[in-house]
């Protein structure tokens, strides 16, 4: 039996959790021993990355072995160039929330094995090739989450972690049922049971099937993403949860909607998913749109930092509902950019909230003054996040509207209308935090510490390389857009 | 000679419960030991026979693929369950009657019938190793002198049992006096050419009814509520996690023996028992707020769960019965094993003692998590794999067994809800009710019964090829 790398990497986070729960008399030594296996774990990505042969569409690093034939279940892993970048990016934010949480010490080794098994659950279902595995990641990712949102999180954290918990497993459950339908049809072209998902997706499916399964992987899948008007449960959770928390959510798990919807949805039910894109269209102009607008609104840094997520996930949508080349790979990089950039941002927000103990702007203000570095580096994750050309975002909506262009026609400017009132919400909300009056309880602010500047720079540079060098990391992405736009073919 | 070596394992059980009765009256420790080696050793020589195919007795005992792994598999339930009764024992030992010596014969008298079940090949047979095994566990929940709850659980538990058995034996002369044959396998010629006939319906139902009490299946469950909750947590899990089991057994040869040639009304009333038992179960244990009666409940709802495969009846539905049995068995087992172990340390089974449990027993809470986890049936745990096997097998079939799958799904998903409180308000929540008596560290043979069982379910659930192979060729020897 040959043991890829990628099973190793996944197996990391999961014996650095049991170490520290095995030494959870020692609380002092979790947050390092989470930060070594963390950082192993990076390093693995990033040998990954340099070990990739960007040319090949097949899976890299695969391993399949048979788990329980009886049911045709197997542990089948490997990367290919859809997965790739979200795998590495998951083992980034995974070192990173574990440095920004280095200051915590309320029941320290349960919270950071919690971490850690996030970042096991999530590289788990990127990497996964079997639908069971992956129903299985995607399932583990919940219940560390629950916790970490339940425990650690802020006032209304029980109801919040609760409708979090319900909202993404009755997704889950939706799923599942979908996978169960692809299982039984494939089990009855194939004539033998498996959840690879080649064998399944090679059984090819007719219109009639896929549009159930399409519809109901759709509403799985956007209940993640999150889309309007399935994303209440979004807001609620980002403003309950801790910052460590907030960043693995918006930085890594919507992505886990995007990624789904993309491996399952579009590349084994394209024909469905063609039928299914007026609709698509609709619900990412709305949740562009939307988004941007609820987050004019927002008085709570977080929660506005929230909904740009859901208006900044609308992009991705919306790329996918293009179908075209620019449009698709807008989306995929859109994964990655917002995953990157809206680390920073909440990581920024936690800042604050750690320093002047709330975040409400109306609260807040002459901050710059208190803690320039901080605030350098917020204003520049703000930047980023509005698509200033330079960072990674800006070629990311730049590529979706390109391809929404040529798809919809003048259909596009409400994604433009969305990018301007983004543009509006950030500068509007760091002119209040950082400019004007400072008031009198925040006279004893100081500025951030390393462990809370160190992860912000680090996001900051990477989002301005990709943002200089596009092509460094298309040239990674090309062959899973290349295949998508084979698939729907239109 | 040859026939004494393929029942040695029947013979020693039955040596060492006469043995255990005779040792001095202050020796619990040995007397636990000694059950605990004697059903250890009983399956690893029964485990021995594995692969032996033939008749003995005159035909009257029958070993094969399906009668070695359904004992093997019934001993190692009991031999968890054993090992963790020490702490209960050394509680009985303190009190005035102090019956310890009697009440691991009596366990070993138990797995004696237990163990019969299997190979019998005529329901006379079957039907004395269950009355063995009725009559050993009766007086178990009143073991406790002190414990005034387990008086009424066992007497209602004798009761329904009293009665049930006559409801089995009225059922057992209505298909002699049509058949003219008790013999498991003869009934089933007949069944083939005279098909059911109204008088072998009424016999089926009967049984069905019978055994139903003992599965505790819903109507037939009510008894079982106010026994599993009355009885010491260790009886609990002796009676639900293993004993019970053994109707299972019984229920695989009435259904995929006997009345093999009636599949469809035969299964399609099973399957209907089986929806409202889970159903109910599940709805009751909801409603608790007691976790050692929503886990009795919960026991309800998986005796609905278990007979899913066997309504199901192929190879790969039959291997989930079997592996749901090993998967229930272990977690009843632990389960209360734990529950026993809060009773003693903070005074009550409610939800409020278990709030905050995770920092005043880490380990044991841990264990607990694995446990309910693989109760919900969350993946990779034993618990998991077995539903999903009949989950399969039924969709597999189609028709109304799809309905069959999605209502065990659904239930699937339920029980999760009231199994995720308990984790919950044991890792979210403060403390509410203080340890009235310390938890001291050292080894305790409940928690390492409790441990077994939990790293059971993990490995056998990641690792759950060999366990499958072997139950479906025992499923496919049944026939």
């Amino acid at each position: 039996m040959e043991i890829s790398l990628v099973t190793i990497l996944l197996a990391l986070p999961l014996v650095g959790a049991l170490i520290i729960w095995a030494l959870r008399k020692m609380p002092y030594l979790a947050k390092h021993i989470a930060a070594a296996t963390s950082l192993l774990v990076l390093l693995g990505a990033v040998y990954i990355v340099q070990a990739f042969d960007p040319a090949l569409a097949d899976y890299q690093f695969a391993q399949v072995t048979e788990w329980f034939p009886a049911l045709g279940v197997s542990f089948a892993v490997g990367l290919d160039s859809l997965s790739m970048p979200l795998f590495v990016l998951t083992a980034l934010l995974g070192f990173l929330v574990v440095i920004f949480s280095w200051d915590v010490t309320e029941r320290a080794p349960f919270y950071f094995g919690l971490l850690l098994l996030v970042e096991t659950g999530v590289m788990g279902v990127f990497a996964a090739l079997d639908f069971f595995l992956f129903y299985i990641f995607w399932e583990i990712v919940l219940v560390p989450m629950f916790f970490l949102i339940g425990i650690w999180g802020g006032g209304r954290r029980s109801y919040a972690s609760m409708k979090f918990l319900i909202y993404t497993h009755i997704a889950s459950l939706v799923m599942i049922v979908a996978i169960a339908a692809m299982f039984f049809k494939a089990a009855a072209v194939n004539g033998y049971y498996t959840f690879m998902m080649s064998d399944i997706a090679a059984a090819g499916f007719e219109l009639a099937f896929q549009v159930p399964v399409f519809a109901a992987l759709l509403l799985a899948f956007c209940v993640k993403l999150p889309v309007v008007p399935v994303h209440t449960w979004l807001p609620d959770a980002h403003v309950e949860a801790p910052t460590a928390a907030s960043v693995l959510l918006a930085g890594v798990l919507l992505k886990m909607g995007g990624y789904g919807l993309i491996r399952i949805g579009y590349l084994m039910h394209p024909e469905a998913a063609v039928m299914f894109m007026p609709l698509v269209q609709v619900l990412a102009l709305v949740s562009i749109v939307y988004g941007a607008y609820a987050a004019f609104t927002q008085d709570d840094l977080k929660k506005l930092i929230a909904y740009s997520s859901v208006s900044h996930m609308g992009f991705v949508l919306l790329g996918l509902a293009c179908g075209n080349y620019a449009g698709i790979l807008g989306a995929v990089y859109q994964m990655v950019a917002h995953g990157i950039i809206s680390a920073a941002l909440f990581m920024g927000c936690g800042v604050i909230q750690h320093h002047c103990g709330t975040r409400l702007i109306s609260r807040l203000g002459g901050l710059y003054g208190k803690m320039p570095m901080a605030m350098t580096l917020l204003v520049l994750a703000f930047f980023a996040s509005m698509g200033i050309p330079g960072f990674m975002g800006f070629f990311a909506e730049f590529g979706v509207m390109f391809g929404a262009f040529e798809r919809f026609g003048f259909w596009v400017l409400l994604a433009a209308l969305g990018a301007v009132l983004t543009v509006g919400y950030c500068l509007w909300a760091f002119q209040r935090v950082a400019f004007g009056k400072c008031p009198a309880d925040m006279a004893a602010v100081h500025d951030a510490h390393w462990y809370e500047v160190f992860p912000m720079v680090a996001l900051l540079l990477i989002a301005l390389y990709f943002g200089l060098q596009p092509d460094s990391l298309v040239l990674y992405m090309e062959q899973s857009v290349l295949a998508v736009e084979a698939a729907l073919a239109l | 000679m040859g026939q004494v070596i393929l029942l040695l394992p029947e013979i020693l059980l039955a040596v060492m419960a006469i043995l255990v009765l005779l040792l001095p009256r202050g020796a619990h420790k040995s007397a636990w030991r000694m059950a605990v080696v004697t059903v250890g050793t009983a399956a690893v020589m029964e485990l021995a026979l594995w692969g032996v195919d033939t008749t003995v007795l005159g035909g009257a005992w029958e070993l094969n693929h399906f009668a070695v792994f359904a004992k093997v598999m019934l001993l190692a339930l009991g031999f968890v369950s054993i090992i963790g009764s020490y702490d209960f024992t050394e509680d009985v030992a303190k009190t005035a009657l102090g019956r310890v010596r009697e009440y691991y014969a009596l366990l070993l008298a138990a797995m004696l019938g237990l163990i019969i079940i299997p190979s019998a090949t005529d329901f006379l047979t079957m039907l004395i190793a269950f009355e063995l095994i009725s009559i050993a566990t009766y007086v178990l929940p009143m073991i406790d002198p002190e414990n005034e709850a387990g008086f009424e659980a066992g007497l209602k538990y004798f009761l329904t049992g009293a009665l049930s058995s006559a409801i089995i034996v009225y059922g057992l002369s209505l298909l002699y006096g049509f058949a003219g044959t008790l013999n498991i396998a003869a009934v089933a010629d007949v069944v083939s050419v005279v098909g059911l006939h109204p008088l072998l319906a009424v016999a089926y139902a009967l049984l069905l009814v019978g055994f139903g009490y003992k599965m505790a299946m819903v109507p037939m469950h009510l008894w079982a509520a106010d026994t599993y909750f009355g009885a010491p947590g260790a009886v609990t899990g002796f009676v639900s996690g293993v004993t019970q089991k053994g109707a299972f057994i019984v229920l695989m040869k009435i259904v995929l023996v006997s009345f093999v040639f009636a599949p469809q009304m035969a299964a399609l009333v099973l399957g209907l028992l089986c929806a409202v038992t889970m159903t109910v179960g599940n709805v009751l244990a909801l409603l608790q707020n007691d976790v050692k009666r929503m886990l009795a409940y919960s026991s309800v709802a998986h005796a609905g769960n278990i007979p899913v495969g066997i309504a199901v009846g192929t190879a790969m539905g039959i291997a989930g019965s079997f592996l749901h049995i090993l998967a229930h068995g272990l977690m009843t087992i632990g389960a209360f094993f734990v529950i026993r172990r809060v009773a003693v340390h903070k005074g009550g089974t409610t939800l409020a003692d278990f709030a905050g449990l995770a920092r005043q027993m880490p380990g044991l809470s841990a264990a607990f998590v694995v446990i309910m986890l693989s109760f919900g049936g969350i993946p990779p745990l034993l618990g998991f794999w077995s539903k999903m096997l009949m989950v399969v097998a039924a969709v597999g079939l189609g028709s109304w067994y799809t309905v069959l799958a999605v209502v065990l799904v659904l239930n699937s998903a339920l029980s999760l809800v009231y199994y995720a409180r308990v984790i919950r308000d044991m890792y979210a929540k403060p403390a509410e009710v203080e340890l009235i008596q310390p938890v001291q560290g050292g080894f305790s043979a409940e928690v390492a019964a409790v441990v077994l069982a939990a790293v059971a379910l993990l490995v056998l659930g990641l690792f759950p090829n060999v366990l499958t192979e072997w139950a479906a060729a025992a499923a496919t020897a049944l026939w």
